[in-house]
This record gives C-alpha cells, structure tokens and sequence, in this order.
C-alpha cells in the first residue's frame, strides 16, 4: 500500500512539474548562446607589418536572452564578450551587441526597435554567430580581428535602431523578402575623447535596406545604405554623403553550397572636396600614406561541400580595398581553405589555413594562418 | 521447425508492415488549410512561415530519430540534422525557438487537438479525428 501511495505520489508530482512546465514554456525567459575558441599560428612571409603569432584565444562568448512578451511581441539581448575578455587584465571587450523589442504582426510585416544589427547582403547579420559559420576568419570585412587595420563599418552597417521586414510568397518555393531601417551614421558617433560617453549627438542618419529573394535553395539580395561620413582629418572634409550598394547570392545544390557578396562603397564629393583629396595625394610627404579618393570595395566567394552531414570542406577567396589609403589602395587579398566536423549537434570543430596579402612596398602584409577552432552552441 | 518458418514470417510481415506505414501531417482544426505541399511543409517546419494567415503557427517535432521522422524530412526535402543548423540559425538571429520535441505520436496527437495553429507529423494510424490530416506521405 505504501509503495502504490510513493508511485502515486511520485506519478502525480512528474504529471503536475510536466505540465507545469509545457504551459509556460514558450514565454519563459530563455538564455542561450555560443562561445569559439581558438588557436592561431601564424606565419609572416616578406611582411614588414605582419608578425608571428601562436597562441590560444577565447575568440567570442556571447550570451542571448531571449523572451516572449505576449503573441506578437519579443525582445532579444545579445552581449558579446571577445578575446578572452578580463577587466582585470585589461584584455578583449564586454559589447551590448543587440538589445531590441519585436512586433510581429505577421510573417510579411515586423518591426524590431532598438539597437540592433540590420540586414545587409547575407552575412552581416549573422557574421557573429560562429556556430553558423563554416569558417573560423570571416570574409575580410566581417572579421573582427582586420578591425585594428582598417575601419569596418565603412563597408557594412554596424548598427540600426529600427527595422521594418518580412517576406511575402510569390509562389509556392520562392518568396520576395524585404528590410528597411534607419540608424545613426557610424563615423559621426561621440567617443570618450571628447568627453560625452554613450549618447550620440550627430545630425545625420543612416537609412539602409535589403530586397531580396528566396527560390528553394537559391537566396540573392540586393543592398543599400545612404548616410554621411566623416574622412580621414588629414583630408580636411568635414563629412561627405556616402552610399553603401551590396549584392549577395548562396545556393547550395547536390552537397555544394556557394556564397557570395560584394560591397562597394561610394562617396558624393563637391569639386572643392576633390581638390583637397587631389592635394593630399599630391603631397610630397602624405602622398605615400593617402590617396586621392574615398572609394571602396569588397567581395567575397566561398565554396563548400558537405560529405556527410557532418564533416565539411570549404575554399573560399576575399578581396578589399580602401582608395584613400596607400596600403589599401592596390587591394587585400585572402585565400581559405578548411574543414569542419560537427561531433554533435551543439559543437562544430573547424580547422583554415588562410594566406593573406597586402600593402605596397612601404608597408607590406604577406601571412600564413593556420586556425583550429571549437565552436559551441549552449 | 514450422513454428520457427511462422515465427520468422510474423516477424517479416511486422517490419513490413512498420516500414511502410505511412506518416500523417496533422494540423489543429482551427487551421483553414485543407492540405499542405511538401514547399509548404519545408517553410513551416523551417520557421520560415509563422503565420496561417491570422492565427500562429506552433510547430511540434518528434524526440525519436524513428522511420517517421525520417520519412517526414526526407518528404520535405531537408534531412532532420540540416533542420536543426535551420533552427539554430533562427533561434540564434533571436527569430525563434526550436519547435517542442515531443515523445510519442499520442502525445503529438494530444498537442495538436488541443493548441490553436499547431502542426505535427505522426503515424498514420495513430491519427484520431480530434486533429484535421492535410498530408499523407507513403
């Protein structure tokens, strides 16, 4: 009798934690995220700005939270943690990546308010997720560690505060997608240098969108942002209208899937501006740094194959160059090839070699990288 | 002897019968759709599309890797692990969450009856008419 009561007992308390659980389940407060880390050996060949590296790194951590407030609205937190971060150590950085609320009316039209990262061509919303990537050094403008050497954000929108986008069926495998939003214009944005901490006072906006469309495994899209930006001070523009155009293709057939984008960056300049880059330029000293036009541009193309459904190979060639910079000027180049083995679901182990050159005879970058990584979902 | 031949064609005719039975897309009565291509089910079950047109849409996967759930993937066109990269994918750009997992085609049944917008897939046979089949795959 005692042990028909405890089985009883025990039954009904799984019935009542079970049921418990399924009804809240889809509004409770859900914390996930990913970390990769990473070990670098690094090799320079005729370089005179590259250096030798071989070390281990927590690459990125971050942590999402993410919350259902009711049918139609959502809010999402994103905080990234890089380079092994430690404040006591003074290494990596803590970033709010994404914070933002959601309202889905349905699948043709949402809105996302608050700081988030807007869609442009195909990588940039996702270039942080390393779980979703099959590489461990993201095509050159959307890897993180090229920042210490040229300024991203002049080739993709880093940041929006509000988007409009959904997708409508055109037929029944192929759907027309669209994004709209609007931000701040990233060069104009206060640092600590001036004494003004987290508020951005600038005048001018970004406004920027996607159209793109998906047809069963092909995704192309094309992309676009206006805003101003504020050169270089040693060209004395205070800032120029500048337009972002990008245009973006995957397609994935019989195991293979090929992805690739290209960015160019164009800027309005008024006769008066062009002189003074044309001076700059022509400068017996300043011309062996910086050249007399802002223009850029970027593309990319990666093909991977998949063996099975869990071991998979890549090759993949990147491409950018900056027109107002001597060591831009004649282009970057990098060259991939890896792998990567998923032994479970939530972890992806990736190995590259990545052979990268650039420069001009001042200041020449020629490396080889090899990179072993561990990427995992949790 | 013959016991043992009777035994072995018993037990022939149970795998048979269990590798072709067919798979059931079950969907909620309160969803208008009367039947579902495999396009379709590719999109919803991609959490692609989220919406009936008015109503939700709640997806509910199996726990099992059984016959069924590989049928179901192999109907729609993406293998039950790319599903997942999918889900992660979504989960990760803070569009979504991974549909519920559940255990046994009863308990999917069950779910479905009883939740506005929901979508399953289940055996065949263990359909009941408190949930409405918008596709059959053989």
């Amino acid at each position: 009798m005692k042990r028909l009561y405890k089985a009883m007992l025990i039954a009904g308390m799984s019935l009542a934690f079970s049921a418990q659980n399924s009804a809240a389940q889809d509004d409770d407060l859900h914390i996930f995220g990913y970390f990769q880390a990473s070990f670098l050996h690094s090799i320079p060949e005729d370089s005179t700005v590259g250096k030798k590296s071989n070390t281990f790194n927590v690459q990125q951590l971050n942590v999402f939270l993410n919350k259902n407030l009711s049918d139609d609205f959502s809010a999402f937190i994103n905080l990234e943690f890089t380079n092994s971060f430690s404040s006591e150590r003074n290494w990596g950085s803590l970033n709010l990546e994404e914070a933002w609320m959601k309202y889905s009316a349905n699948d043709a039209f949402n809105v996302k308010a608050g700081m988030l990262i807007p869609e442009f061509n195909n990588l940039n919303e996702i270039k942080n997720k390393t779980p979703l990537l099959p590489y461990i050094i993201r095509p050159l403008v959307y890897e993180a560690s090229i920042a210490t050497l040229v300024n991203l954000e002049n080739y993709v929108p880093n940041r929006a505060f509000v988007q409009v986008y959904g997708k409508l069926p055109i037929a029944d495998a192929a759907k027309f997608h669209y994004a709209v939003y609007a931000g701040n214009s990233d060069k104009l944005h206060i640092n600590g240098g001036t004494g003004q901490r987290g508020i951005d006072t600038t005048t001018y906006k970004m406004i920027g969108g996607r159209v793109g469309l998906t047809y069963d495994n092909l995704k192309i899209g094309v992309s676009g942002t206006y805003d101003r930006e504020k050169p270089a001070a040693v060209f004395g523009i205070v800032e120029v209208p500048r337009t972002r155009v990008g245009a973006d293709l995957s397609y994935s057939i019989a195991g293979f899937t090929l992805e690739g984008e290209m960015i160019m960056v164009r800027y309005t300049l008024s006769d008066a501006e062009q002189h003074k880059l044309d001076s700059v330029g022509a400068h017996p000293i300043l011309k062996y740094s910086y050249a007399p036009s802002l223009d850029k541009t970027f593309y990319y193309a990666n093909l991977a194959y998949n063996i099975t459904s869990d071991l998979y190979l890549y090759a993949g060639y990147g491409y950018m160059d900056d027109k107002s910079s001597r060591f831009w000027e004649t282009g970057f180049k990098g060259i991939n090839v890896g792998a990567g083995y998923r032994p479970i679901d939530e972890i992806v182990l990736k190995a590259q070699y990545g052979r990268y050159d650039g420069g001009y005879e001042r200041a020449k970058y020629t490396q080889n990288s090899f990179y072993f990584a561990a990427s995992v979902f949790f | 002897m013959i016991k043992k031949l009777l035994l072995s064609a018993i037990v022939l005719m149970l795998y048979t019968a269990s590798s072709y039975a067919q798979v059931a897309v079950i969907v909620n009565k309160s969803v208008s759709a009367s039947s579902l291509s495999a396009a379709k089910l590719l999109d919803i079950y991609s959490l692609s599309t989220k919406d009936w047109g008015g109503s939700k849409v709640v997806v509910y996967d199996r726990k099992s890797d059984d016959d069924t759930k590989s049928k179901f993937y192999n109907y729609v066109g993406k293998p039950a692990a790319e599903m997942k990269k999918v889900w992660m994918r979504v989960q990760l750009a803070g569009e979504g969450k991974a549909p519920e997992a559940l255990a046994s085609d009863d308990e999917i049944v069950k779910k479905v009856a009883s939740t506005p917008g929901a979508i399953g897939y289940v055996s065949a046979d263990k359909v009941t008419g408190d949930v409405k089949v918008v596709a059959t795959i053989k």
